[in-house]
């Protein structure tokens, strides 16, 4: 193959040279080329090798439908793997290197591969690498086959902008229909957008260069976009309409350049003309893969877009009407050319490293370059994608546009309307919404599909080395349907998912299987329609946007108190304070609350408000707990349950007044607890009389616990008599402080007194300095998480979704009264006396004593000498520097009935020796809490 | 048990200001004062109120206002003092919510392109309620001015909006679009 | 991504709604005995319909619980209902 640049034509910029490499070989192109445009420029014909065996392979498309030209692309931004050649600018200073090829793509040393042919048919992999295990072979296999690597300088981390918008609207295609369909919506004064995957628009009309509408294309062009921007119209060029999904949303991908950032529009259009065009079907024959066999329009498009002529000696072998104007445009630009129809006899090609000759019968014609169309396949994923339905067209040999999905037509060549006039009519009319029915079409073709039982090789699939013989084995083993074709000779699965061998596999089936095409029927189109970057759909939600955490109003106070930062239960919370290493602080701290006391920042608690006349019934009905009975000033803990009966929070209620309850759920947990009281309140009872306010972000809440914690709280010098007597536990207070509200409660999750304090959060930092400055001379200072997990532990207090798991009710925590004795209906009660609720054999809370000084794993289960089944788990498990010893929390068969009894629990290949205990270790009287 | 301290920026100062270009036009990011919020529910609320009650798209007044959240919900803006608790007579559940939330202001002829980075909000879509989603994140969402807006976040969330909202500033694609005559 | 209809706020982003149920089903009163099978069937029975379907839906910024009809295959969205009394 000899390709050359022309000394004149195209749209490139002769004026604008740009210098690149190829596999360590200098060469330069111009502005406007793309990578693949510049190769043929420079003469290159093997431009990569096959994916399977190795074979040599050259450029073949013009454009998206390109399924060899993969290169690893390193720009002064890094590297990027599988970079396609036929749509990508070329760049100053790039360094393109051919993928699967070593060292180089015109000598690849495991070219040799391609020996061993007959024995690496479809299924050849799986089929004799079963024995002893597929997972042996595959590493080795993976070398070998696949494309690009990954360097460590890849481009990455960039941020893809991501917009959503909406039109009237949406033209896809930039060629001459969906320019004239754009221009008269536009000037109808609809909004309008028009998207064009180059970056010039225009489409197909530089390949022939013929004039349109009596211009020449470059001035048609450039008056149709004046028009459709003066009007209001918005033009994207290098965007792709990659996906249609539900409710009329287009993915559009724009990426100005290689190593960009690209933009993800999400836009919702009204209307969709879909002018996506059409490409060329490859001519099934004989070595019909080699280097210098391209698509006919491929070789208009170089010449017409990029000045560059593909080949000297030309052989054009097409079945149709555009043959003869094509041979006559590239003998103008110098080439000698001959015609074949391939409709007139079997062709073959012969050469090694790329083609030298072509043969049909006696007649064969030593070239360098053949091109080659069985005529043209409308490009129709995007109207698949939005349910519409295709046909098959017998005289133009492919699936046509038959009932149209909701709010899209398809438009020019896309609709199979072949003929310029004609596409420029139908553009117009439907984009005013009128009628218009397709004239005579001028295209004609003598239909031309792969012949089953040829002899030699006949390429189906090149990218990914699917030959039409291994289309008749997967048909002799019974892999018909086109779903499981697909997949066992991995037909259409590359990177250009099928653009060009879709057609010719589902011939070369309906004709093994004599069945017409349409029975044979397709595969499913799935977004995207081109390969987009993964950074287009996570856009900005990277890093911290991920998946956020909430902030405590007091994370600033925390962080310059020296706090470890933790993430509990989608919080940012102190896990410890000070520079010491987190297990150390996290006892030291645990120990600190026993001795003295500690502060720690409550704020995640839940404030939900129930209010309204029947807030009493309500709360009481969505409790496991009786809460009717609750008085003003008092405080109860209790489970909400899910009408299975398993536990879904825990919480502890306060009763404000005779129609006011505040529900303090678990801190990760006042969203979920939220939205389940919403539902039941419009779901089942009367939203008229009860209503839901969660103020949880209104307050921030400081806890000061531990026996200084009352000398503490005084401090603050409220109204309010804090002896335990005057304010005894699971009671609360109202009051104000410095101007503001500020509510005070006793109730403990370490077991020692505690006072929880909640103020408006604007003061919170006035109320934790307080307590910390009289907390300091006491001993009592901040306390993070991680010591207060070691301390409700101790005490046997569990955390919802860590102690308990899916199957968890409250009996088997040992609350069992509102069960059996609850009279009033509540969420979850039938669920509590299923079969499955009331087996003996449920798993238990229970306490684990280790034995020996190392604590168990936690989620090593229990199990059984002889058959190793678990039957039961730790579920939280710390040292204890109150009791000295290791603790744990577990669940467990029949625990209650099984306290002293002494298990083996079994852990990553480790068995550990525990007694079950009661799940308290500390302070079993409970004396300390009330004091 | 980690530190994962470093992971996560520290909380923006309340005086920081983001500006930048979206699709070619100036936009700025800063944080709103409202010195009073008043969460209040009632079957009857939404035509109860004395204050003028603001859906999308309508323009906030300079004045107190009330947003419309739900069929039987409102945020009053800047309103008079209430009690929290259960209204009696006015079968009306009242809380104070004015460190619930976090307002940014964003405003200028860009300011519409960077709400379209987080929500597909236009102004040819009404809705009754200003309550939606945004970059992910619950909001409030309204108009104060033809190129300025009002999102006003959880308080506990302001921290992501406002990465959300920086972000996003920051990758703006630089298409410059003809102006629609 | 879908546009679902909210009765109060509009047509909105799929994102900001929850499927929660279909519709049909009425909790058993749990003061009588409730057999082993109904509670079950309360639970757990999906009638799945191919085509339309009547489910219950929440859009959660505004906490809406509704009912919409829709059509599970061609995803075409029929109608919505408040669950909740209109003020007369």
């Amino acid at each position: 193959m000899s390709g050359t640049r022309l000394s004149s034509g195209g749209l490139i910029d002769r004026a604008r040279r740009i210098d690149f490499n190829f596999d360590g070989r200098s060469m330069h192109g111009f502005g406007g080329d793309t990578l693949a445009s510049a190769l043929l420029a420079n003469g290159t014909g093997i431009v990569g090798r096959s994916f399977k065996y190795h074979r040599p392979r050259g450029v073949w498309g013009g454009w998206f439908d390109e399924p060899n030209a993969i290169f690893s692309v390193r720009t002064p931004k890094g590297s990027l793997p599988n970079v396609l050649g036929t749509t990508t600018a070329l760049a100053p200073g790039m360094d393109i290197r051919s993928v699967n090829a070593w060292p180089n793509a015109g000598f690849d040393v495991k070219g040799g591969l391609d020996l061993f042919s007959p024995w690496l048919k479809a299924g050849f992999y799986y089929k004799t690498f079963m024995k002893p295990d597929w997972h042996l072979f595959e590493p080795m296999i993976r070398r070998m086959a696949g494309l690009g690597t990954l360097e460590p300088d890849m481009v990455e981390g960039y941020t893809a902008d991501q917009v959503h918008a909406q039109c009237d609207l949406l033209v896809v295609g930039g060629g001459a229909a969906g320019l004239a369909a754009a221009e008269a919506a536009a000037r109808q004064g609809k909004t309008v957008w028009l998207v064009e995957d180059h970056d010039t628009l225009g489409g197909g009309l530089y390949r022939m260069g013929d004039r349109i509408e009596g211009l020449q294309p470059t001035d048609w062009v450039a008056a149709r976009k004046a028009a459709i921007e003066d009007a209001g119209g918005r033009i994207l060029t290098h965007t792709t309409a990659f996906g249609v999904f539900d409710h009329r949303l287009y993915g559009l991908a724009r990426q100005s350049a290689v190593d960009v950032a690209p933009t993800l529009y999400r836009l919702r259009a009204k209307e969709c003309l879909l002018a996506s065009g059409a490409i060329d079907r490859p001519v099934t024959f004989g070595n019909n893969d080699l280097p210098g066999i391209m698509s006919l329009e491929a070789g208009l498009e170089y010449l017409g877009r990029y000045g560059v002529r593909v080949g000297n000696a030309i052989a054009i072998a097409a079945n149709h009407a555009q043959a003869a104007s094509a041979a006559a445009r590239l003998s103008e630009a110098g080439a000698k050319v001959s015609l074949f129809d391939p409709a007139k006899g079997d062709l073959a090609a012969s050469g090694r490293r790329g083609v030298k000759a072509l043969r049909q019968g006696k007649r064969a014609e030593a070239v360098d370059c053949v091109l080659a169309s069985a005529g043209w396949t409308p490009v129709l994923h995007l109207w698949r994608h939005a349910g519409g339905k295709l046909r098959w067209d017998e005289a133009l040999a492919t699936f046509l546009p038959a009932e149209a999905p909701a709010g899209m037509r398809a438009i020019g060549a896309a609709n199979g309307t072949f003929d310029l006039d004609q596409a420029l009519a139908e553009a117009r009319a439907f984009a005013m919404g009128e009628p218009y029915s397709q004239a005579t079409t001028r295209f004609t073709l003598t239909p031309t599909l792969p012949k089953p039982g040829a002899k030699g090789r006949q390429w189906i699939d090149f990218q990914h080395d699917v030959t039409l013989k291994d289309i008749e084995l997967a048909e002799r083993e019974n892999y018909v349907s086109v779903e499981h074709l697909k997949r066992y000779t991995t037909l259409s699965m590359a990177s250009d998912q099928g653009k060009t061998s879709n057609i010719p596999g589902l011939a070369a089936m309906a004709a093994l299987t004599g069945k017409t095409i349409p029975e044979v029927g397709t595969t499913t189109f799935r977004p995207p329609f081109v390969p987009v970057p993964l950074a287009l759909y996570h856009g900005h939600h990277g890093g911290q946007n991920f998946r956020p955490l909430k902030r405590l109003a007091l994370e600033n106070v925390h962080r310059s108190s020296g706090a470890a930062l933790g993430e509990y239960g989608g919080w940012l919370r102190p896990a410890w304070y000070g520079d010491r290493p987190g297990p150390e602080a996290a006892q030291s701290e645990a120990r600190m609350v026993r001795d003295a006391g500690g502060i720690l920042d409550a704020s995640p608690l839940g404030k939900i408000e129930v209010m309204g006349p029947d807030a009493e019934a309500f709360v009481n009905f969505v409790y496991y707990n009786t809460m009717k009975t609750l008085k003003p000033g008092f405080l109860r803990y209790g489970f909400l349950l899910t009408e299975r009966g398993v536990i879904f929070d825990d919480g502890v209620v306060f009763r404000m007044g005779p129609n006011r309850f505040v529900i303090s759920s678990s801190s990760s947990h006042a969203e979920g607890v939220t939205g389940m009281l919403e539902s039941w309140r419009q779901d089942g009872n009367d939203p008229d009389r009860i209503f839901v306010h969660d103020t949880t972000n209104h307050w921030s809440t400081v806890t000061v616990t531990g026996p200084k914690a009352r000398d503490v709280t005084r401090s603050l010098g409220l109204d309010v008599d804090l002896s335990a007597d005057a304010f005894p536990h699971m009671t609360f207070r109202e009051t104000v402080w410095r101007d503001v509200a500020l509510r005070i409660a006793r109730v403990s999750f370490t077991g020692e007194v505690s006072f929880e304090i909640s103020v408006p959060a604007s003061s919170a930092k006035a109320l934790w300095t307080a307590l910390a400055d009289a907390g300091r001379p006491l001993g009592v200072r901040p306390m993070g998480i991680e010591a207060l997990s070691i301390l409700r532990a101790e005490k046997g207090f569990i955390i919802i979704g860590k102690d308990t798991d899916g199957e968890t009710m409250p009996h088997d925590l040992g609350f069992t009264l509102p069960r059996t004795k609850k009279p009033t209906t509540f969420v979850g009660d039938r669920g509590l006396h299923t079969d499955a609720a009331n087996d003996p054999d449920r798993r238990q809370l229970v306490g684990l004593s280790a034995i020996g000084d190392t604590p168990l794993p936690t989620g090593a289960h229990l199990i059984d000498g002889t058959d190793r089944r678990s039957f039961g788990i730790v579920t939280s498990s710390y040292m204890s520097p109150n009791v000295n010893r290791p603790i744990a929390l577990g669940l467990v068969e029949r625990g209650t009935q099984r306290m002293g009894e002494t298990v083996t629990l079994f852990h990553l290949g480790q068995t550990y020796q525990a007694t079950l205990t009661s799940p308290v270790a500390f302070d079993r009287e409970g004396a300390r809490i009330h004091a | 048990m980690r530190d994962d301290t470093h992971k996560w920026d520290a909380p923006f100062p309340a005086s920081s200001v983001l500006t930048g270009e979206v699709d070619g036009k100036a936009c700025r990011v800063s944080s709103a004062n409202m010195h009073r919020l008043t969460l209040i529910s009632g079957s009857g609320v939404q035509t109860s109120s004395e204050l003028p009650l603001i859906g999308w798209p309508e323009i906030a007044p300079d004045g107190p206002f009330a947003l419309s959240l739900r069929r039987d919900r409102i945020l009053e803006v800047n309103g008079p003092a209430r009690t929290d608790g259960w209204d009696e007579l006015k079968s009306l559940a009242i809380s104070d919510m004015t460190d619930g939330y976090h307002a940014f202001s964003v405003d200028g002829p860009g300011a519409l392109g960077l709400l379209h980075r987080g929500a597909d909000v236009f102004a040819e879509t009404p809705s009754a309620s200003v309550a939606r989603l945004i970059f992910g994140l619950p909001a409030l969402v309204y108009r104060t001015g033809e190129t300025a807006f009002s999102l006003v976040f959880t308080r506990a969330q302001a921290v992501a909006a406002y990465s959300a909202l920086s972000t996003a500033l920051r990758h703006c694609a630089p298409v410059r679009f003809k102006e629609r005559p | 991504m879908q546009v679902l209809p909210c009765p109060f706020c509009g047509p909105r982003s799929e994102g900001e709604f929850h499927f929660a149920a279909e519709t049909g089903k009425t909790r058993p009163d749990t003061t009588r005995d409730v057999s082993a099978e109904k509670w079950a069937a309360y639970l757990f029975d999906q009638t799945n319909e191919k085509g339309v379907t009547r489910e219950i839906w929440i859009h959660l910024p505004c906490a809406e619980v509704f009912v919409m009809s829709r059509d599970s295959v061609t995803m075409d969205v029929l109608g919505t209902e408040t669950l909740r009394k209109l003020p007369t």
